[in-house]
């Protein structure tokens, strides 16, 4: 393993090699904050300029980011080497300047029509409809990861006032464009699929497309930040939702 | 790839098996974007497939996962067929596999699912054409991604190729015995431990070499749930999610190791215990349900020789 200030990188296999980020503070990162986040995708980008042909592939998650590299080209110790001054030169540079962040807004027709644990959550914590409705579509999510499936964006983290564990039964069917709460995550499913988050709305937005998935043809990227705006349903409708 | 308006071949699909899919080597620069890397699972017989054919070691093939498999030709053309593939029948005579075989207008080949093993190739002399998805032949169901919109094959179904030339008489190229697995029976698979990880116990790592492992029924290309006996509890039961490098071997509560193969998610949240060598994903994707396994450790640096001569010999 190689540390330098804030970060870790040890191999897993052949051809990857983990970079574990810490806060600055230096804090428990369980819940890593929007800052952090942005640091990792910038500092993403920044490896994958340095080395475009050696990296085929990085996933950036949390804490975390996954780097797929050629080894048959670039050893182990090298490429480990070359990351670790990358980001000494990062650190430097981030003190002048800062990065700014790309910000979405997602219209959401919520409501029980799309919602179907919106009472739930709602009964839960002893709360209106509206008033979970005001709590999620008030904050701004930073999007952490993208998985599970393609598109599929993980944002957090959730007021605990409406944080709600996943079903303890995952739905076979879950509509496209569903928007969810897992715990303090929430996202939205890009195409319809099995799944156990808690549905509290649904939205007309493209988050990607299967047939053209380039970086440009994906709405959401791990440092962005995220709003979701409530619409109505005709709104909804008029946007190009689908309501069966 | 398909730009050229040449009267095509074609490989008619009569029985498609549950599982037959094309792949190739797998997609790059897609994971961040949530799409699974795909590919062959098992790139040994996938590689001497094209290598039988004197093929780029990028051509797509058909991978056939069990079977019974059986296609007809439209054109002459010379194909290839490996894996695990042990009765395959050509217009109705029984041939062997790992081997290069010319077909003309009208044959039909049969592949019987397999005694041993699971998965078989097919490759054809200059690949078959298709629309490609992320420069890569590879098609995963789950995300209804890749050519054919990542379908499985059905009855009927046709795929394309470049007619050759006739040539009845061509060398026949047979892969050399020492190259062919033996499918059955207990392996023993390498992996690399992750040292470093905070999640798991030493305890865990020692009770996990120890164990005799049964591959589970619900095993796929995505990945293979191992039973054995239960490990121990680590540390933390539940991570932030973190990228799934292949043979990344998970430790969920149950307690039961997952490994992780080509169609494995992007990301995921339960604690590693390390990763399989890619070497023995390839032959851990050929184990059948109920097959024994055991693992050993290996040294990263001596896993990566390994690698590195395995695809020097093919490209």
């Amino acid at each position: 393993m190689h540390t330098a200030s804030n970060i870790s990188i040890y191999p897993l296999n052949e051809n990857t090699v983990k970079v574990e980020f810490c806060e600055d503070s230096g804090a428990p990162t369980q819940n890593p904050s929007p800052e952090l986040c942005q640091t990792i995708a910038s500092f993403r980008s920044a490896i994958i300029e340095l080395h475009p042909h050696v990296i085929a592939d990085c996933t950036a998650s949390y804490t975390s980011l996954l780097v797929y590299y050629d080894f048959l080209n670039l050893n182990t110790v090298e490429f480990t080497k070359s990351i670790l001054e990358c980001w000494e030169k990062q650190k430097e540079r981030s003190k002048h300047v800062t990065t700014p962040c790309k910000r979405i807004e997602i219209p959401v027709y919520y409501g029980q029509e799309t919602g179907p644990d919106l009472e739930v959550i709602a009964r839960t914590h002893r709360l209106t409809h509206e008033e979970v409705i005001r709590i999620h579509s008030e904050q701004i999510f930073t999007v952490y990861a993208i998985g599970f499936a393609p598109g599929f964006a993980y944002m957090g983290f959730v007021d605990d006032k409406i944080a709600t564990p996943r079903l303890s039964q995952p739905r076979p069917k879950v509509a496209k464009g569903s928007v969810g709460i897992a715990g303090k995550q929430t996202g939205v499913y890009p195409k319809e699929s099995p799944g156990g988050w808690n549905i509290i709305g649904r939205t007309a937005t493209e988050l990607i497309d299967l047939k053209n998935p380039t970086d440009s043809a994906s709405l959401l990227h791990v440092g962005d930040r995220v709003r979701f705006t409530p619409v109505s349903r005709d709104d909804f409708i008029a946007l190009g939702g689908n309501l069966t | 790839m398909s730009t050229a308006k040449q009267k095509m071949g074609q490989l008619k699909v009569i029985q498609s098996g549950p599982h037959s899919l094309l792949q190739d080597l797998g997609r790059k620069g897609t994971q961040h974007l949530g799409f699974c890397q795909s590919g062959a699972v098992d790139e040994h017989s996938f590689l001497w497939a094209n290598k039988l054919l004197g093929n780029n070691m990028h051509r797509p093939c058909l991978e056939i996962s069990f079977g019974p498999f059986e296609c007809e030709f439209t054109e002459t053309t010379t194909i290839s067929i490996t894996g695990a593939a042990q009765t395959i029948l050509f217009n109705n005579a029984p041939i062997n596999g790992w081997q290069s075989l010319h077909v003309n207008p009208g044959d039909r080949l049969q592949i019987k699912a397999p005694k041993y093993g699971l998965r078989s190739y097919i490759a054809i002399k200059n690949g078959f054409h298709f629309e490609s998805l992320l420069n890569s032949a590879s098609m995963t169901p789950r995300e209804n991604s890749g050519p054919f919109d990542g379908k499985c094959f059905s009855r009927g179904q046709t795929l394309d190729y470049s007619i050759l030339p006739q040539c009845s008489n061509a060398l026949t190229k047979i892969t050399p015995a020492q190259f062919i697995p033996n499918y059955d029976g207990i392996k023993h698979l390498n992996i690399f431990v992750h040292t470093d990880s905070d999640c798991i116990e030493a305890s865990q790592v020692e009770a996990f070499f120890e164990t005799e492992y049964t591959v589970g029924p619900n095993s796929n290309r995505m990945a293979y749930c191992l039973e054995g006996e239960k490990l121990p509890q680590g540390k933390n039961a539940s991570i932030l999610s973190t990228g799934t490098p292949f043979g990344t071997i998970q430790i969920p509560p149950s307690g039961q190791p997952i490994i992780l193969l080509k169609d494995r998610q992007t990301i995921g949240g339960y604690p590693s215990l390390g990763c399989v060598t890619h070497l023995d994903c390839f032959i851990l994707s050929q184990m059948r349900p109920g097959q024994q396994v055991r693992f050993t450790p290996l040294d990263i640096e001596n896993g990566q020789k390994k690698l590195k001569s395995f695809y020097s010999f093919f490209s």
